[in-house]
């Protein structure tokens, strides 16, 4: 534990030292993950798929503020779509709009879930998800993770009906109806939702409750709660998840809330206090939890084998021999003389 | 000569303008009810733009349905429902406006006093200097 935190420590100094640059280059590793996965679930346009395209978007993500990765990603989706046909491309362009007026403008703080739950969902391990956001945001983050949650399942129904989409034989309405029906009548989408929302309030409440290891409680409650929805919802409802797969996400996200309490908050509770004064108006009782921290002393590393060679080196060195025709005996003999 | 404490304050204030007061110092220099009442106005266009595109689109989508039972359905009653349904829409989308940004609001001028503090602050440590700056002008003359 304690090289643990002396290396928590280590990294927190280097980021202290360089934030300028490491703050960008996680951006834009973020960015470049993001369009990726977005390249990868759709695709269906290979010139915005080209790496150099996306290296350059994810470059101006970088120095941008963060809200622009979620702007080009819709952008991308949207240029997806359009390579299957005009109308889905409109489709798309809708849906995100609708889901801006109606929802995303009330939470554009934490707007960075909605970009972040497909690419969760990717990596298989959506729980991940509510648990990072009840820990690390406001409840508000319920808005954008729920509307990562349809985001994601539109993009999964192109990729499924990619054929039946494209096909010029498919009338645009029957292909708009497809697509609401994706939506509307998925039970995965709806049954994701729930738990997403479940999870992210249960983490949320126990994370601000006054009780020691509250972060950790939190984490492993929000990833029973995620399971125990998904796995209940599976017995009513036409879901294709299975229980192991939920299971694993669940235990993925758990592992994630705990690297994120590690870094995020870090406090020993085994040497935590309990006080209590008073002042005129009220009496206090204070619990005060102190930070795990561990004091390390930079070494510096001298090679003493280096320097004990060149020091041997400079006594082997061997010395001028003065010729005698450079000594001006008379003179020196002058000023011995001149001293007695 | 350098002023630590002034430079202090200064850094203070360049912070806040560059994190907080980046959101915050734009609100605060609305009044109260211009604020909400502009983010109503907002709010009232962004939500006759959705319900358009959301009636559009269920029209769209029982087109067929309408198609075939347009002669036997009562378009007025149909059209009362329509306008009752946006306006519930409407007031629930209002309601939900005005309380997000009275919070804000609220938040902002909050977070502003806090920066007007530092300003007073700043100013004071001004004011001393300058008095300083006088004693020492006077005191020369005098000496001359």
């Amino acid at each position: 534990m304690t090289a643990l935190l002396e290396w928590k420590q280590k990294i927190k100094t280097f980021y202290g030292k360089h934030d300028t640059l490491i703050l960008p280059i996680l951006k834009f590793l973020l960015a470049f993950l993001t369009f990726k996965q977005i390249d990868s679930s759709l695709g269906f346009m290979s010139k915005l798929g080209n790496v150099f395209i996306l290296l350059i978007l994810s470059i101006l993500c970088s120095v941008l503020p963060l809200n622009t990765i979620a702007i080009i990603g819709v952008l991308l989706i949207v240029g997806h779509c359009y390579a299957l046909g005009i109308e889905i491309a409109a489709f798309a362009l809708i849906l995100i709009l609708l889901l801006m007026i109606l929802f995303l403008r009330f939470s554009s703080k934490e707007n960075l879930a909605l970009i972040l739950t497909p690419t969760a969902f990717r990596i298989g391990i959506p729980a991940a998800l509510p648990i990072g956001s009840g820990l690390l945001g406001t409840p508000m983050t319920i808005i954008p993770s729920a509307c990562g949650v349809i985001l994601y399942y539109f993009m999964k129904t192109l990729k499924d009906q990619e054929s039946l989409l494209k096909g010029e034989e498919t009338e645009i309405i029957e292909k708009l109806k497809l697509l609401l029906d994706s939506l509307i009548k998925n039970q995965n989408m709806w049954l994701n939702m729930i738990a997403f929302v479940a999870a992210i309030i249960v983490v949320y409440v126990i994370r601000k409750m006054a009780i020691d290891y509250s972060w950790r409680i939190a984490a492993v409650t929000g990833g029973l709660v995620y399971a125990a929805v998904m796995i209940a919802g599976g017995l009513f409802m036409d879901v294709d998840s299975t229980v192991v797969t939920v299971i694993l996400s669940a235990a993925g996200g758990c592992l994630i809330g705990w690297i994120v309490e590690f870094f995020v908050l870090g406090v020993d509770y085994t040497s935590s206090k309990n006080l209590q004064f008073e002042d005129d108006e009220y009496v206090y009782f204070v619990k005060a939890v102190p930070k795990s921290l561990v004091t390390y002393s930079e070494r510096n590393i001298k090679n003493i084998a280096e320097e004990d060679e060149t020091e041997k080196a400079e006594e082997e060195v061997p010395l001028e021999k003065a010729s005698y025709e450079d000594v001006d005996f008379e003179e020196k003999l002058e000023d011995s003389l001149k001293d007695l | 000569m350098l002023n630590q404490e002034r430079i202090k304050q200064m850094t203070k204030l360049a912070s806040y303008e560059a994190g907080e007061g980046k959101e915050y110092l734009p609100i605060s220099k609305y009044y109260r009810s211009d604020y909400i009442g502009m983010a109503l106005i907002k709010n009232f266009f962004l939500v006759t733009i959705a319900y358009g595109i959301v009636l559009t689109l269920i029209l769209g989508y029982q087109s067929e349905f309408l198609l075939d039972h347009v002669y036997q359905m009562d378009v007025t009653v149909a059209v009362v429902w329509v306008i009752i349904s946006y306006i519930a829409v409407l007031v629930f989308y209002s309601c939900l406006t005005y309380a997000y940004y009275a919070v804000k609001y609220r938040r902002a001028k909050k977070s502003v006093q806090k920066y007007y503090k530092m300003i007073s602050k700043l100013d004071k440590l001004y004011a001393k200097e300058d008095k300083k700056s006088d004693g020492k002008q006077i005191s020369r003359r005098l000496k001359e």
